[in-house]
């Protein structure tokens, strides 16, 4: 029994000693290569490649961007022999393409090239004449009348007959042979015209009913009234714009044609003209003009069309002047785009939707 | 004089009484491509035949590719354009709805040279978008002259500078996921004229152009550690820009003047963020965290500085000065945030963020804000802006043992996801600023 321990106990320790002077808990480390590599400075680097023989790298000499002539046609290399593009090279000393690839220096082919100008394919559209003229109807409920004076003069009407007490005989003609006279001629009754108007009412007046119902709004407070000068000798400011007032006063008081009396645009109908514009409003999400909300303003024809060159910026917000260059052509675009055969607004309502204003506002399509 | 002081201000306020304008405010517009019309650039000679077809079909699917804009069928339109300065019947293309039509020509010349000319037409309101232009160069140049006038059209219409003349410099991946090889490659930003730049026998990571697009960064494997170096684009040589021999380096990005560089760097098992000039090769440390702080990236104005970094207990991003000064962290939201690249705009920072075991590319304010993920899939990562700062490319792989990895580009409004065409996979791209 003691004997396998004895040797149990050998075992052991020989193993133990072996892992211990062997080998086997010792890590075996691998050995590094190092390659020698030469550490250049950036002199050392250019002056290895200069040394050396530079292949061939692609060229390209791109020249600057010009604009083209203003001819009719543009000339074409097919035109020019090789002589003349040569010698055209004096005549622009200053290529702005940029050489790409020293030492062979790039040689740019350039010819003469003045402003161009805008091609304008289609005569700008007359303008059309907006104004509109609204029917003369007058509000006044009361029924037409007809002339206010009888053409005719009036025979004052007879006296009533007055019945005596006194029965009186019939009295006999002294020639009784002569027959009595039957047709007495008839009397008819004397009336005033049909609807004629117990009252005169002259131009002035009616012009004065009309503007009690008109929808317009004043102009200026209704109980203004201009004082006048104290002093005809000393014009001041006060004075010129009392001046000013009293003239817009007489201008008001003017009689002028009466309009019909139309509502406003309603929610359904500005919401209606929102809609056509913003289905042809295209952001460039992730842009800088997306950046900015750009208000245009517009005038419209009677037909819903856009005058065009009414188109302009009118403000901006968040972004500088190149986007919101950007942000307004997209925004025009949209405006014109959309209007096919005229944006559907209510004709009557024109003087409220004459002149327009849009607000492009893309924070909402940022978010998107 | 008084009367006439008067009578001035008489009609001034009278004026002022004409009836108020009908006000409307529109909050609620369409997000739709605006449809154009290209009809065939016309052909000023034989030569020309072939290339105007040509230069009209890479210029269209420049602006289709944006999301932003609609061709119309040729088919379909009623006008003909016969001569580029003629005037316009714009009723015709009133008629197919184009909003814009772009009509031009192309010539040739017998000793290669190319002429593009060109106006750009605002249909409904019946003028041009500015006065017309044209290009000059070589026949050989066509394509990149097709992405110059779409990025006149684009800038034109957007009011923002364009992005179809732009290079991307990324990794090209060939073969399986576990014997995967990779080169850097560069191309136009539409995957055409493709170029690899190296042999692909070493392990490259993470290119990252220059300002100026003449060179890039890359991180290299070349001496079994990871190394920086900058390669010159013109004749493909390279060099190692690193102070310290045997120490590993990477995620590098150029300063915006392009005369210096952020990257990481590991020393004694931490890493930090380093600056390192690259006129005098001297570098400086400015951040000393024991956490790992990698991934920087300048502001535009090259005054501050982005980068990630696990010092809170999860990968967050943080914003600091460009001399290691005002750390403050700018992420909050749940997951690990990384790969943060700040926009050209300067307005916004792109990112990786990985949350609930999904991967999507992101953007935010620079102070943190306005937090908003752009895309979600298996794997999404390495951010890259356009030029304009409008549209992000990354890459995206795809889930298993044949997943792949491809370039992805995506609106920065969060639309407009494309793959980008490459022969192959691809992934770490880097946009190039607009050339001239």
């Amino acid at each position: 029994m003691q004997a396998g321990y004895v040797i149990s106990g050998i075992a052991h320790a020989g193993f133990i000693g072996w892992a211990l002077f062997g080998g086997m808990l010792t890590p075996k480390y691998q050995d590094i290569v190092f390659n020698n590599v030469s550490v250049l400075s950036e002199a050392e680097f250019q002056a290895m490649i200069a040394s050396d023989q530079v292949p061939e790298v692609p060229q390209f000499d791109l020249t600057a961007l010009e604009p083209l002539e203003d001819k009719d046609d543009v000339p074409t290399l097919v035109e020019q022999t090789d002589q003349e593009v040569d010698q055209s090279e004096p005549e622009q000393p200053e290529p702005v393409a940029e050489k790409i690839t020293p030492p062979e220096p790039v040689e740019t082919l350039v010819v003469p090239t003045p402003d161009i100008t805008t091609l304008d394919a289609q005569p700008p559209a007359p303008e059309i004449e907006t104004a509109m003229m609204l029917p003369d109807v007058s509000t006044d409920s009361a029924p037409i009348q007809a002339n206010r004076v009888a053409p005719t003069p009036v025979a004052p009407p007879e006296q009533p007959a007055i019945v005596d007490d006194v029965t009186q005989e019939a009295t006999v003609p002294a020639d009784a042979t002569e027959p009595p006279v039957e047709d007495v001629p008839e009397v008819k009754e004397t009336t005033a015209p049909e609807a004629a108007s117990s009252e005169i009412i002259t131009e002035a007046k009616k012009e004065d009913a009309k503007r009690q119902s008109s929808p317009r709004p004043m102009l200026r407070p209704s109980n203004f009234k201009p004082t006048p000068p104290t002093d005809a000798g000393e014009t001041n400011l006060e004075d010129i714009l009392r001046e000013v007032a009293q003239s817009e006063t007489l201008e008001a008081s003017k009689p002028k044609p009466a309009k019909k009396s139309v509502p406003p645009l309603t929610g359904g109908e500005q919401d209606a003209f929102r809609n056509q514009v913003s289905n042809c409003w295209s952001v460039n999400v992730g842009s800088r003009a997306a950046n900015v909300t750009v208000t245009i303003a517009m005038e419209m024809q009677p037909d819903g069309k856009v005058v065009a060159s009414s188109l302009e910026m009118v403000g901006f917000e968040g972004g500088n002047q190149s986007d919101a260059n950007v942000a307004f052509q997209a925004g025009r675009r949209a405006i014109l785009r959309c209007q096919k055969d005229g944006y559907d607004l209510p004709k009557d309502k024109y003087d409220q939707w004459r002149n327009v204003e849009i607000k492009f506002d893309p924070s909402e399509m940022r978010k998107r | 004089m008084f009367r006439t002081l008067t009578l001035i201000l008489a009609l001034l306020m009278g004026a002022s009484a004409v009836a108020q304008p009908l006000r409307i405010e529109i909050t609620d517009g369409v997000i739709e491509p605006m449809p154009f019309a290209a009809p065939r650039f016309i052909a000023q000679d034989s030569g020309a035949m072939e290339l105007s077809g040509d230069i009209v079909s890479v210029l269209s699917t420049d602006l289709m590719r944006t999301g932003l804009f609609r061709v119309l069928d040729e088919r379909a339109h009623i006008g003909k354009i016969s001569s580029l300065n003629a005037p316009v019947e714009y009723a015709d293309w009133k008629a197919i709805n184009a909003q814009v039509l772009i009509t031009g020509s192309v010539a040739t010349g017998t000793r290669g040279e190319l002429k593009v000319s060109f106006r750009i037409h605002d249909v409904f309101a019946g003028q041009e978008y500015g006065k017309g232009l044209q290009f000059k160069g070589k026949t050989s140049d066509w394509r990149r002259m097709a992405h110059k006038v779409a990025d006149e059209v684009y800038s034109r219409i957007t009011g923002e500078s364009g992005y179809f003349d732009s290079r991307v410099v990324f990794v090209a991946e060939s073969g399986s996921k576990g014997q995967r090889r990779k080169r850097l490659a560069i191309m136009d930003y539409d995957g055409e004229q493709l170029e690899y730049l190296d042999d692909g026998a070493h392990l490259v990571l993470a290119p990252r152009i220059a300002p100026d697009g003449k060179s890039v960064l890359f991180t290299s494997y070349e001496t079994g550690f990871p190394q920086i170096y900058q390669m010159d684009l013109r004749n493909k040589r390279r060099k190692l820009l690193q102070s310290t021999v045997g120490t590993t380096s990477f995620a590098p990005r150029f300063s915006p003047d392009g005369t210096q560089i952020v990257y990481s760097q590991e020393q004694g098992g931490n890493t930090d963020v380093f600056l390192m000039s690259l006129r005098s090769g001297q570098a400086r440390r400015l951040t000393s965290a024991p956490s790992i702080e990698t991934a920087p990236s300048f502001s535009p104005d090259g005054r501050q500085i982005v980068f990630e970094s696990d010092r809170s207990g999860s990968q967050q991003l943080y914003v600091m000065n460009v001399n290691g000064e005002g750390i403050k962290r700018i992420s909050f939201g749940d997951g690990r945030y990384g790969t943060p690249v700040w926009s050209p705009r300067g307005d916004m920072i792109a990112f990786t963020k990985q949350s609930r075991g999904r991967f999507h590319i992101g953007v935010m304010r620079t102070d943190g804000s306005e937090e908003r993920l752009l895309t979600a899939s298996f794997l999404d990562e390495g951010p890259t802006w356009s030029p304009n700062g409008r549209v992000i490319m990354f890459t995206r792989e795809t889930q298993g043992v044949g997943g792949v990895s491809n370039l992805y580009s995506v609106d920065v409004s969060g639309r407009n996801l494309q793959r980008v065409a490459t022969p192959s996979g691809g992934s770490d791209p880097t946009w190039s600023p607009l050339r001239r």
